[in-house]
């Protein structure tokens, strides 16, 4: 591995999150395109990424009281300003 | 129009905007709280405070600016003030013990291609992934909460948790390598993969 591939993996979890600042960015696709082991990295952590994202973003609904509850709740708070 | 019926026709408009501007970020909103208390009573409890608390501010909300990081940043303040006294867990993660890129070394094998590779990953029950999130300290639980379930940016985190943007960076880092490790372990307990 070379010095450019440590530069490359200590920047790959911004990159992977959207957030390697756009003057880094060329470089940075440049190195993955000829560099096959940093590809494979960047690959999968995307990957890992995304299906902890769809395993967790599949949750389950508040209950319908909670919805209630907190319109019952701010419903009291406005009658409580109207009287103020 | 006398002012006790301007600011009758104020408090109805702000009532209706918060409605149908703010309401609909409720039920996302209660997973995080889920994940956050760790228990439905309390997620509840925290949520009804929450949607109190920016009920009572939206009048300062700036309309055009990001309403979902706002009520975010109510939703832990609220946690932090009320509920996190409570809880008495460990707040660190011990550094040493997980190493970088955990998983990959693990269950990346040569010249397989990623999809193959993270289909075990992707063969287990929902449950055991959000209990693995669940079981990380509370700082670094919410860091990659924030970022990779709801998808905020690093700077929308740092104003949601109060702390500088290395410290989101440093605890997503530590956050993921020790979710890695939780990941693995259950699908090790779960006999899906072989310890190397």
């Amino acid at each position: 591995m070379s010095e450019k591939c440590n530069e490359v993996l200590a920047e790959l979890e911004a990159f992977v999150d959207g957030e390697l600042p756009p003057e880094k960015m060329g470089e940075f696709v440049d190195h993955l395109h000829e560099c096959p082991p940093c590809l494979h990295r960047a690959d999968f952590q995307a990957k890992v990424k995304e299906i902890f994202r769809k395993k967790c973003q599949r949750a389950s609904d508040p209950p319908e009281t909670l919805i209630v509850r907190v319109r019952q709740t701010i419903r009291s708070e406005v009658r409580y300003t109207d009287e103020a | 129009m006398s002012a006790a019926e301007r600011s009758q026709a104020s408090v109805e408009d702000l009532e209706s905007r918060f409605e149908s501007e703010a309401m609909p970020y409720l039920n996302g909103m209660y997973s995080s709280a889920y994940r956050l208390t760790r228990n439905a009573a309390d997620a509840e409890d925290l949520l009804q405070e929450t949607f109190l608390r920016a009920y009572r501010g939206f009048h300062q909300f700036e309309p055009g600016t990001n309403l979902k990081a706002w009520l975010y940043r109510i939703l832990m303040n609220t946690f932090i003030n009320s509920y996190r006294r409570k809880q008495r867990e460990p707040q660190t993660i011990s550094e040493d013990e997980v190493e970088d890129w955990y998983l990959y070394s693990k269950m990346a094998g040569d010249g397989a291609e990623p999809s193959a590779e993270t289909e075990v990953l992707e063969s287990l029950p929902d449950e055991d992934v959000q209990e693995a999130l669940m079981a990380l300290p509370e700082q670094f639980r919410t860091a990659v909460l924030l970022a990779d379930v709801e998808g905020f940016s690093y700077k929308e985190i740092a104003d949601i948790m109060g702390v500088p943007i290395g410290t989101v960076m440093s605890r997503l880092h530590r956050g993921r390598k020790a979710l890695e490790k939780g990941l693995w372990d259950v699908m090790r307990e779960r006999g899906l993969v072989r310890e190397m």
